[in-house]
């Protein structure tokens, strides 16, 4: 029996995420597993929460412990659990899903019809322990860090949008945006082979790092005209993909027009406001314009296997690591205040 | 020597003398026998013949083509890329820069006869009449659509607009295999072809109910076929989770939405502009083998006297074509 508590970032509204004592989750019944945390990233989604949920968090759900990327051991399971077994190294697809509906009938997990999320309309990993059912867990193998499988997650997302139709081995891409899904999405497509990389970026420290992680030319808008420089170095119809990963209007607009015709623009930022879209772009150019959110089955699989080979090393990306005790002042906050030098934050819980 | 040709004016289709046309290099002259046409032809004033969707016989042909093609029933293809420009020299000849129309930027079918490029039309096969053919236009552009949704057989689908494209969405909608085919703004006689006539959503309704028959989380693929901004965001509300929206008709107006729509629902827009060969042979194709029932685009037969005759709103519909014959005895070079 489990009756200890722990610490947990216990989300209850805009700017107010508590530290709280929360009872540690009760010994995990059927399929759940009970998995003790090590590494937990603060999520972009995770920052929208913090300056302006409920977004994907359920109106009317009063507190919710955040956190959905993150990497544990197994702690304890249900007397179903046939999968795992204590002291498993493993990584958390946060999709808690009914298996029954259309969509997860075909494995399109993210648009389950009764989607739970851990860390959103669950209690999620900025706590020491949670949750999930054992169909969740993937399994970290041996040679890979802890802390690189708190990152499979954000890899996942941009592995989503590098595994589209008209996302081809040797095309070019540009990466508008080097947050961490920017940076994210600048691994992956070097990892599934898109060569060259272009990415728009103004802010300095986060050009250095898109470097580091595999940019072939780093454009600042302040200096340049993007979608100028962009078509130049592609030969002047624009690149065979575009994916934004800002969340802003005039950066959709602008991924929109640098994907060549007949391209495809993804787009991964989440907006906090309505925008026009030159949607005709798609019209008269037969270009594609996709929404890119999520997973589908197999693709946290898919970014282990690139991480166990070293043909993604997300390395570059982490550049703050924390106490559970500093996740407001110096996670939160921070990103907030130093956008530049604040990339991915790594919280460790335990 | 004269010929007629029909012009859109203000006051409607009006007939004018022009040169009979002789065909340069490469070229052919075709005697037009069937034009279809609707009210948006007419919507803005030309210098030369309407009608980008029509067939006829070739007549007469230039310098450099085999002259036993005189004879040949054809089906023209309604557009005209530059050839040159980088999209087709990509052979992306749909997303050209300096594409021209039939009936709009160049001289169109509701003509005695039309100089045409010899690639620019493709032989009609046995079997299919002239009149069936001049719906090839209009079907192409569906099968193009189509093709660029990338849909799966069974899957649920929904076509928006009230426009004669729309109807030819349904139409090919139905015989590719697609599950339960809805069209918001149709008529109720698509019923007895299986297609669910929707009424368009007001705030009231909302889209539960539509959605609810295309399997409870709305259609796999929306084809939006009238360029209405609201229609366009009305398709990408309605489909459903990585669902997809194909926009099959141009239009300049912006489209204010939540881009969040598209992001958090990875749902995607493509566009479907014009068609090539391969889409109008399919059209031909299926006209050919009974896969669609052309009768259900075609509002009213007419011949071009009694079009010339009647009141524009009297005659040419913005939901379905009206086909335009022009007879033989009518056509001094046939």
């Amino acid at each position: 029996m489990r009756a200890g508590s722990m610490l947990a970032a216990n989300w209850h509204g805009p700017r107010d995420v508590r530290l709280e004592q929360l009872a540690e989750p009760a010994q995990p019944t059927g399929e759940d597993v009970l998995v003790e945390v090590s590494w937990c990233g603060i999520c972009g989604t995770d920052l929208h929460e913090y300056t302006a949920g409920p977004i994907f968090i359920p109106q009317g759900l009063n507190q919710v412990v955040l956190g959905h990327e993150f990497s544990g051991r197994v702690a304890a399971v249900g007397a179903d659990v046939e999968t795992v077994e204590v002291g498993d190294r493993v990584v958390v697809i946060p999709h808690r899903v009914c298996r029954e509906c259309h969509f997860c009938r075909e494995l399109m997990f993210q648009h389950c019809l009764n989607l739970e999320l851990v860390g959103l309309t669950r209690n999620g990993a900025f706590a020491r322990y949670t949750i999930a059912r054992q169909d969740q867990l993937v399994a970290l193998p041996e040679g890979i860090p802890d802390e690189f499988g708190a990152l499979v997650e954000p890899l996942a997302v941009t592995l989503h949008g590098m595994r589209q139709p008209g996302v081809e081995v040797g095309g070019d891409i540009v990466i508008i945006g080097a947050g961490p899904i920017g940076l994210s999405a600048i691994a992956t497509a070097k990892a599934v082979g898109l060569a060259p990389i272009y990415v728009v970026e103004m802010l300095p420290q986060r050009s250095s790092i898109a470097r580091a992680m595999g940019a072939d030319e780093v454009l600042n808008p302040a200096d340049t005209d993007a979608l100028a420089a962009i078509r130049e170095l592609s030969g002047g119809a624009g690149t065979s993909v575009a994916m934004e990963c800002v969340g802003l209007g005039q950066t959709m607009d602008l991924a929109i027009q640098a994907a060549r015709p007949g391209g495809v623009a993804l787009l991964a930022g989440i907006t906090e406001s309505a925008s026009d879209v030159d949607l005709d772009a798609a019209v008269r150019d037969e270009k594609e314009i996709r929404g890119c959110i999520g997973y589908f089955d197999g693709e946290f699989d898919a970014v282990i296997d690139l991480l166990a080979t070293g043909q993604l090393d997300p390395s570059p990306l982490i550049t703050h690591r924390l106490e559970l005790e500093r996740i407001v002042d110096d996670g939160f906050e921070q990103l907030i205040r130093d956008r530049d030098a604040c990339v991915k934050v790594l919280v460790a819980p335990s | 020597m004269t010929q007629t040709e029909i012009r859109a004016t203000p006051a409607g289709p009006a007939a004018f003398d022009v040169e009979h046309p002789s065909p340069g290099d490469g070229e052919i002259v075709v005697a037009t026998r069937a034009v279809a046409l609707d009210a948006s032809d007419l919507d803005a004033p030309t210098d030369h013949a309407i009608g980008c969707a029509f067939s006829g016989e070739i007549v007469e042909v230039g310098t450099g083509v085999e002259r036993d093609l005189i004879g040949t029933n054809v089906v023209a293809l309604g557009y005209q890329p530059c050839g040159t420009c980088s999209r087709c020299r990509d052979r992306a000849t749909t997303a050209c820069s300096r594409m021209e129309l039939r009936g709009r930027s160049l001289g169109g079918g509701l003509a005695e006869t039309v100089a045409l490029d010899g690639g620019e039309v493709l032989p009609i096969p046995p079997g299919v009449s002239l009149e069936d053919a001049a719906l090839t236009h209009t079907l192409a552009r569906a099968i193009r659509a189509a093709r660029r949704g990338r849909g799966r057989g069974g899957d649920h689908v929904a076509v928006l607009g009230t426009t004669p494209l729309a109807l030819a969405m349904a139409t090919v909608a139905l015989a590719a295999g697609y599950g339960r085919v809805a069209h918001v703004g149709g008529d109720t006689a698509q019923a007895e072809r299986g297609v669910r006539s929707a009424p368009t959503p007001t705030e009231s309704t909302g889209w539960e109910e539509l959605r609810s028959w295309l399997g409870g989380y709305g259609p796999d693929v929306a084809f939006e076929c009238s360029g209405d901004p609201a229609s366009r965001l009305a398709a990408i509300e309605l489909v459903g989770p990585a669902g997809s929206v194909v926009l099959a008709t141009e239009s300049q107006e912006p489209v204010p939405m939540d881009i969040n729509l598209l992001v958090m629902g990875d749902k995607r827009v493509r566009g479907a502009r014009m068609y090539t060969q391969e889409d109008a042979a399919a059209a031909l194709a299926m006209i050919e083998h009974g896969r669609v029932d052309v009768s259900a685009l075609i509002a009213a037969t007419t011949d071009v006297d009694t079009l010339l005759a009647s009141a524009q709103s009297a005659v040419l519909s913005r939901s379905h074509s009206t086909l335009v014959r022009w007879p033989a005895e009518r056509n001094g070079r046939a």
